[in-house]
């Protein structure tokens, strides 16, 4: 049991330097990194762009409307309307 | 619309913090992976985009089964909003994927059954958002997108289940996969930790955009039940 133990710490400690080549010999793929968080934060801003662009031209919509809404309703525009009638 | 509530200006402030705290833990705290070098720390939010994406579709099944059996337009308005969502998110996750494959796989694309099943998902959504577009009847337009949503689901458990059915070069992350995957790796504590806060913080921010866009969603109804209104 402690044999195994210590030949396991062996192995460890002889992987230790194998891990650092491994490392080093790894190839450079950070450009493809900076894109790939590049697709992901820029498409995350251009949609939530969209979302307060959408929310501003409906509000302007909304307020355009309530308000032909209001000048339909109004008095003076009933009477002109029951005129034409 | 009233100004927002006071519980989404909390979440969109913790939604914020908590993703800048996930970008710091996959830059800072996630260690580098020995054989794909760098472009391996786009795996923590590629799956993060692909589960967010799964997950809209199945919030839009669920509220396509709560819109038919109430009537309710705000059910449809959360169906809309999960499947345009999820489609944002999926295709980060098909770019951000074909941008880790090309150093690893060495090629941008190849029709392997994960990547081909879930084109075959973002497409059969983006169509359900154009048809939507086409129908100008609010209720027809709600129940059409109600069936659709709940029969598109079909297409996603085929997605999830495509690596671990067929045979693939796609890595299984969670449980075991395929001999032939090429860019499988074992994930260090540090690379777990980073891995499930990244899902959990996705989910948030998922959470968070849902409940814009639903929003957005009744506004939209509110203006164009005044446009029919001033045109009667």
């Amino acid at each position: 049991m402690t044999l195994n133990v210590i030949v396991s710490l062996n192995k460890l400690v002889a992987a230790e330097p194998i891990l650092q080549t491994l490392q080093q010999m790894a190839p450079d793929t950070s450009n493809y990194m900076v894109a790939g968080f590049g697709v992901i934060f820029g498409a995350m801003l251009i949609y939530l762009i969209s979302l307060i662009v959408r929310q501003r031209k409906l509000r302007q919509d909304l307020e355009m409307l309530q308000e032909l809404d209001s000048q339909l309703k109004s008095p003076l525009n009933s009477a002109s309307q029951a005129e034409k009638r | 619309m009233d100004d927002k509530p006071r519980m989404l200006k909390t979440l969109d402030m913790i939604t914020i913090l908590l993703f800048v705290a996930a970008t710091g833990m996959v830059f800072l705290y996630a260690p580098v992976e020995a054989v794909m070098g760098q472009v391996q720390r786009v795996f923590y939010f590629h799956v993060a985009s692909a589960w967010v994406g799964m997950l809209g579709f199945l919030v839009a099944a669920v509220a396509g089964i709560g819109y038919l059996r109430t009537g309710k337009r705000s059910w449809d308005n959360i169906s809309l909003a999960s499947v345009e969502i999820s489609v944002v998110f999926l295709v980060i996750a098909i770019i951000t994927g074909s941008i880790w494959a090309r150093p690893i796989w060495n090629t941008w694309w190849t029709w392997d059954p994960r990547l081909t099943t879930t084109t075959i998902m973002v497409l059969i959504y983006a169509a359900y958002l154009m048809l939507r577009s086409g129908i100008d009847d609010p209720d027809r337009r709600a129940r059409f997108g109600a069936v659709y949503a709940i029969i598109g689901f079909i297409s996603v458990p085929l997605t999830f289940l495509s690596i671990r059915i067929f045979r693939t070069i796609h890595p299984v992350v969670i449980g075991s996969g395929d001999p032939g995957a090429a860019g499988s790796f074992d994930m260090t504590g540090r690379m777990l930790h980073t891995f499930f806060f990244s899902l959990i913080v996705f989910s948030i921010i998922f959470v968070d955009l849902l409940w814009h866009r639903a929003r957005l969603g009744d506004l939209a109804d509110k203006v164009e039940q005044l446009k029919l209104k001033l045109v009667e």
